[in-house]
Order: C-alpha cells, then structure tokens, then sequence
C-alpha cells in the first residue's frame, strides 16, 4: 500500500513539475541527454525520500535536489579533464579568477538539438524532430504515419544514439 | 553565483527557478515519466530479489545441513564399519597365521631323522663281518670249493 501511494505521489510530482526541473539540468547542464538522465535521476531521488519532502515546497525541494545533482555532475566532469599547461599557468597568474558556474539559455540549446536532428539520414530524422523537439511520444508519432508503435520506438531509440553521438562532437568542438 | 561548482545558495536558485519559468521553459522529453517508472520497477523488483536472496542462503544452508546431515550420518557408518572389518582381520591374521605356517609345514626331528637313517643305511648293507660270516657258512655248506676265482688261473685267460 505504502509503495502505492508513493508512485502516486511520484506520478503527481513528475505531471506537475517534470518540465521544470528538465529545464534547470538543461541550463546548468547544457546537454539535452545528460539533461534527461539528470532529471530521472532527481525524481528517483525523490521517490526514495519522500518523507522528507515538506508539503509547501515541493517545487524547491525538487529544485533543489536537480541543482545539486548538476553541480555534482559537473564537478565530475571536470575533473575527468585533464588541465593544459595553459590552464595552469592561467590559474596561477589568477589564483582569484575562479570560473563561475555557466548557465546556457535553453533556448540555444534546442536550437543545437535541431541542427543535429536535421542532420540525421532519414527515418531517423522525421521521428527525432518529431519526438525530441515537438514532444511527441512513440505511439503519437505511428498514428500519424504508417508504421508501428514499436518500429518507431526503435528509431527513436537508434535517433538517440546518433544523436549522442553528433551533439557530444560539436559541444566538444565548442 | 559562488564560487566554483558550488551549490546554489537559495537566492540563486529563486532566481533561477523564475528566470526559467518566465522565459526559458522547455518540455521534458514524452517518454520521461514511463522511462522513470520503468526505473523504478527495475530498482524495487531488485531490491525485492536481493532480500529473497538474502533469506535464500539461509534456506538453502539449512537443507544443505539437513541434506550434509544424513550424509554424514551415513558415512560415519560406513566408516565404522571398514574399521571394524579392518580389526577384525587383522586379529584373525595374528591368531591364525601361526596355525596356518604350521600346518604348512610338518614338524621334523633331525636328531630322530638322522638316527633313522642312520639304520636304514645299516640295515640295507651288510657290514663286513657279516659278509665274511656268510663266506664262512657258504663255505661249510659249499665244502671245499674255491668260490672265489684263483688269480693266477685267470692269468691264463688274459
């Protein structure tokens, strides 16, 4: 029963306030996918500790626990990269110079996705912008074309990939 | 903002929280709430699994010593029972084998063996002086007769 109503609670939570906390990790993030898994993340987060949630700021709360774990996210990316002699010197010469946390207008970023999309060979295309930047689930996109629920959720599968793939490749040429 | 890769303060993430709902709103992906619940059954059927699992060793310890139980119980039988037999024989092997060497062998006296022989030996050949004893009776019963071949006669014959 318990469980039950826990899911309950979730699906609540995530009806009310899934776009917003997709938008804080794309901003603090700046990359659709690690935006989405940073999202699933906080509201599994949440799931195992909704008891703590107090019941006049849940939206804070769940802010909260994405902010934190997009700063955790970067902080671990930066130190996978390995400093050029550059970045040390520059670090020297400016001890007081720290780098302030980036936020990307959202904005800029959909508009990179749609580059990418665009780029896709087709049927990977159609079913990416269709899916990804129009918001359409799997079962919308068959309706309306000929194939099948399944073969689409198939493409938007392999569409992910590829775009990974291509998006990861121009944010680290930026 | 603070410092690097800090955490938000409150104020900031205030800011940021009307910032992004006045101007920067983006949909979340269509699938994302089916992605998470998927999540989620995965992790809770885990978790359930992992707690059988838990259990389970001790379920499975305890017929494996039911099971080890009987075995054991079985073979210390067996074992009981070699080392039994094994005692057994080898009492019989120290009691009987004298027995068995000596009805092998028969028991021989040799003072008795030589003293026996020594009389067949007499027995079977006549002494000297029986031989000339007989001579003398051949000779009484013979009369005066040269039983014995003159050697100057058998010269001739050479």
């Amino acid at each position: 029963m318990e469980g039950i109503d826990s899911q309950e609670i979730l699906i609540r939570l995530m009806n009310q306030y899934q776009n917003l906390i997709f938008s804080i990790c794309l901003k603090l993030t700046g990359d659709y996918f690690v935006a989405e898994d940073l999202t699933q993340e906080t509201f599994l987060a949440a799931y195992n500790h909704l008891e703590e949630c107090p019941k006049d700021a849940e939206k804070a709360w769940l802010a909260r626990i994405a902010s934190n774990k997009c700063i955790d996210y970067l902080r671990a990316a930066a130190r996978r990269v390995v400093p050029t002699e550059e970045d040390e010197i520059h670090s020297l010469e400016n001890p007081s110079d720290e780098e302030p946390l980036r936020q990307v207008l959202n904005s800029e970023i959909m508009e990179e996705l749609r580059c990418c999309c665009n780029a896709l060979s087709p049927p990977y295309r159609e079913v990416a912008i269709a899916h990804f930047l129009e918001g359409k689930n799997a079962k919308e996109i068959a309706d309306g074309s000929q194939t099948g629920v399944n073969t689409i959720k198939t493409h938007i599968r392999r569409a992910r990939e590829l775009l990974k793939k291509s998006y990861r490749k121009e944010l680290l040429q930026e | 903002m603070t410092g690097r890769m800090e955490y938000l303060t409150d104020a900031e993430l205030e800011n940021m929280l009307c910032d992004i709902e006045q101007n920067d709103m983006v949909q979340a992906p269509p699938d994302m709430q089916e992605r998470i619940l998927e999540t989620l059954k995965c992790e809770l059927h885990k978790s359930q699994s992992l707690e059988a699992m838990e259990q389970e060793p001790f379920i499975q310890k305890t017929t494996e010593q039911l099971i080890s139980k009987q075995d054991k119980i079985i073979a210390y039988k067996r074992y009981r029972f070699r080392v039994m037999t094994t005692v057994a024989a080898a009492v019989m092997v120290v009691f009987l084998l004298p027995r068995l060497e000596n009805l092998q062998q028969p028991q021989v006296d040799f003072p008795k063996l030589l003293q026996k022989q020594e009389e067949l030996i007499q027995s079977k050949y006549a002494t000297r002086e029986e031989i000339l004893n007989r001579k003398g009776m051949l000779e009484t019963v013979l009369g005066d007769v040269n039983i014995f071949a003159d050697n100057s006669k058998w010269n001739l014959f050479r």
